[in-house]
């Protein structure tokens, strides 16, 4: 059967891209000679899809690095066209039909169009139960400003998930606007077992309520740059609060007692605002673990909280009992580095044993007032400090001086690396002796590219 | 319309740079588009030239040998069967990235679907578990991504892999 199949004609052209081809034997060379052409980017989009969609998660996600071709190709998967009332109703039926339908055939994304060609893209993590709706694809218009009411105790949640459906235990929201705020918060109020909330680049966003539910772990708002005012209720399990942005009006009902706090308010304070209000995020944050803070977050909020405190009680001293990580942002004035108010940060912190500092210069726009004397009350010793990580030092002395003035303090040598700004390179400062001097003095050697070398970087700063 | 049981019928392929097939009918129904050509002109005379203006020989003659070995094997009642794994294997082995891009460019062209899920399972099993490096390289794609802009790429996903156990 069928023995009569034959090319009439072996002298065939080539396609234009097969001029290159190569033999089986050749593939193994490729990695080595890296010249040759693009085989298979040049696929039409669904099979490309497809191959992703018969990946395992991480593969697929992965192949969005290999170039702007590949970028979100894994989430591709279904398509629909509607209002923002539809687009709601397709996540929710993608949700509900995730595991029966989507989970077998690996789909992880839908690709909604709304009006104003604006595009939804939502994507989920099916291996930690994540979604991510992501409305920053299309046209930007001038965002409206709006208030925002979160409702996350699932009120609207009639019917119970059954098993097999797909739970949302963490949401990400990007860039959500005034025209499809109210649509997000009804699919949210369907979410009741949410754990982890991150609302990021909603631009126009100026007051944001949210009515955590005693499931919520895990709440971060990053860039959202007109929040002027958040107010967060019930959020009596909430273990790790990240903010990043201008300071906003905060405001909590409960005791906060969190683990993990990130309070990148590097930008300055979004209004003209009263130290006092600060005193239930103080409280909040005297037993984390990790902390994101900056100088003048310090200097203008939190060390006056202190003083009173102490001049009131004085058996009483603030401290971080707990902290282990700190990553304090700084700036330098005039291309001089004052260290007096990290060291006096570091007096509070007894347990402490990685320290990142970052000199942000455009982070100086509160100047400092207050002087802080590195004399205050603390802790005089740092024994666990065990590595210190610097970034964005205009000069090298500015470095060595830090070092020089934890051992005088606090008699510690930790491990300290170090890349000043424009460089590529982390350099690790090492201590050596001056026959002439008779003494020891330090300097950089041993460059690694590698940002994780001998220090890991802090949880925070790869958000 | 195909008349299976009959005296073998002969079909006519012309690819793209001109050259022609004579496929067995079964063979060539194996491709959508064929048999979709011969669906829409039932009264079609027997030596019609099917001309195929997105697919070159080289590909085609591939195809051809794959749909034939699994037209036989189903006929032997041989699919599913550690034989077709074996065909498939020793079939792929011999195939560089850019044979199998011309081959499922052909397959999704002719619209075969078994062949189709058979090639970009192959893919996927290239860029199953490899660096980023790695299946650039053995696939030819250039990163056309500024550092910046691969940094930030990598941060977009981040919430993907968050909480999920390194491999």
């Amino acid at each position: 059967m069928g023995k009569k199949e034959k090319r009439k004609n072996k002298n065939r052209t080539s396609h234009p891209s097969c001029s290159t081809s190569t033999t089986p034997e050749d593939t193994t060379n490729l990695i080595h000679e890296g010249e040759t052409p693009d085989l298979i980017s040049c696929l039409p989009d669904e099979i490309l899809c497809f191959i992703t969609s018969l990946l395992h998660f991480k593969s697929a996600v992965k192949t969005s690095l290999l170039s702007s071709r590949w970028k979100g190709l894994w989430k591709m998967g279904l398509v629909g066209e509607g209002t923002i009332a539809d687009a709601i109703i397709a996540v929710s039926k993608f949700l509900n039909d995730f595991d029966k339908l989507h989970r077998k055939r690996n789909i992880r994304g839908l690709q909604f169009s709304l009006d104003k060609s604006n595009i939804l893209l939502v994507a989920v993590s099916p291996d930690n139960n994540k979604l991510h709706l992501d409305f920053s694809t299309g046209k930007q218009e001038f965002p409206r400003q709006f208030g925002w009411q979160l409702d996350l105790n699932g009120l609207n949640a009639t019917r119970q998930p059954s098993p097999s459906n797909f739970f949302v235990k963490s949401l990400y929201l990007l860039s959500v606007n005034h025209h499809t705020s109210e649509a997000v918060s009804y699919l949210v109020s369907d979410f009741p077992f949410l754990e982890g909330l991150t609302i990021a680049k909603c631009k126009g966003l100026r007051s944001l309520c949210i009515d955590a539910s005693s499931r919520l772990r895990n709440l971060a708002v990053f860039d959202c740059p007109q929040l002027k005012s958040f107010y967060i209720c019930e959020a009596s399990k909430l273990k790790s609060f990240r903010y990043r942005g201008l300071l906003p009006w905060f405001h909590f009902d409960l005791n906060l007692d969190l683990v993990d706090a990130m309070l990148d308010f590097r930008k300055g304070p979004g209004y003209s605002f009263k130290s006092g209000f600060f005193n239930s995020i103080l409280h909040g944050i005297e037993c984390v673990e990790t902390l994101t803070i900056c100088r003048w977050t310090f200097e203008k909020l939190i060390h006056p909280l202190i003083v009173s405190t102490t001049g009131y009680l004085d058996c009483y001293i603030f401290e971080f009992e707990d902290l282990k990580e700190l990553w304090w942002i700084d700036y330098e004035e005039d291309e001089r580095f004052n260290s007096d108010v990290l060291i006096s940060v570091l007096k509070l912190c007894p347990v402490l044993q990685t320290l990142s500092v970052t000199i942000d210069s455009k982070s100086d726009n509160v100047p400092s007032t207050a002087t802080i004397s590195t004399k205050a009350i603390g802790h005089e010793k740092l024994e666990h400090l065990k590595a210190v990580k610097l970034e964005g030092f205009t000069n090298q002395e500015h470095e060595i001086s830090l070092a020089k003035k934890l051992k005088e303090e606090f008699s510690v040598e930790p491990k300290v690396v170090a890349k000043s700004q424009g460089e590529n390179c982390w350099r690790r400062l090492t201590k050596v002796f001056d026959l002439q001097e008779n003494s020891f003095s330090y300097e950089f050697a041993e460059k690694r590219s590698h940002i994780n070398w001998l220090c890991p970087m802090h949880p925070h700063m790869s958000l | 319309m195909s008349k299976l049981g009959q005296a073998k019928r002969i079909i006519f392929l012309k690819t793209a740079d001109g050259q022609l097939f004579e496929v067995d009918e079964p063979v060539a129904m194996e491709f959508e588009i064929v048999k979709s050509f011969f669906d829409e002109n039932e009264d079609a005379a027997d030596d019609t030239v099917v001309p195929l203006p997105n697919v070159s020989a080289e590909p085609l003659a591939g195809i051809i040998e794959f749909c034939k070995a699994h037209v036989e094997f189903r006929a032997n009642g041989a699919a599913g069967k550690d034989e077709v794994k074996k065909f498939n294997a020793e079939y792929i082995k011999e195939k560089s990235n850019e044979q199998l891009k011309e081959l499922i460019l052909a397959a999704n062209y002719l619209n075969i679907k078994e062949m189709l899920d058979f090639l970009t399972e192959t893919i996927a099993n290239r860029l199953k578990n490899k660096s980023v490096e790695y299946v650039r390289a053995f696939f030819g794609i250039e990163n056309d991504f500024t550092p910046q802009e691969e940094e930030a790429v990598r941060k977009e996903y981040e919430w993907a892999f968050e909480g999920v156990d390194e491999d």
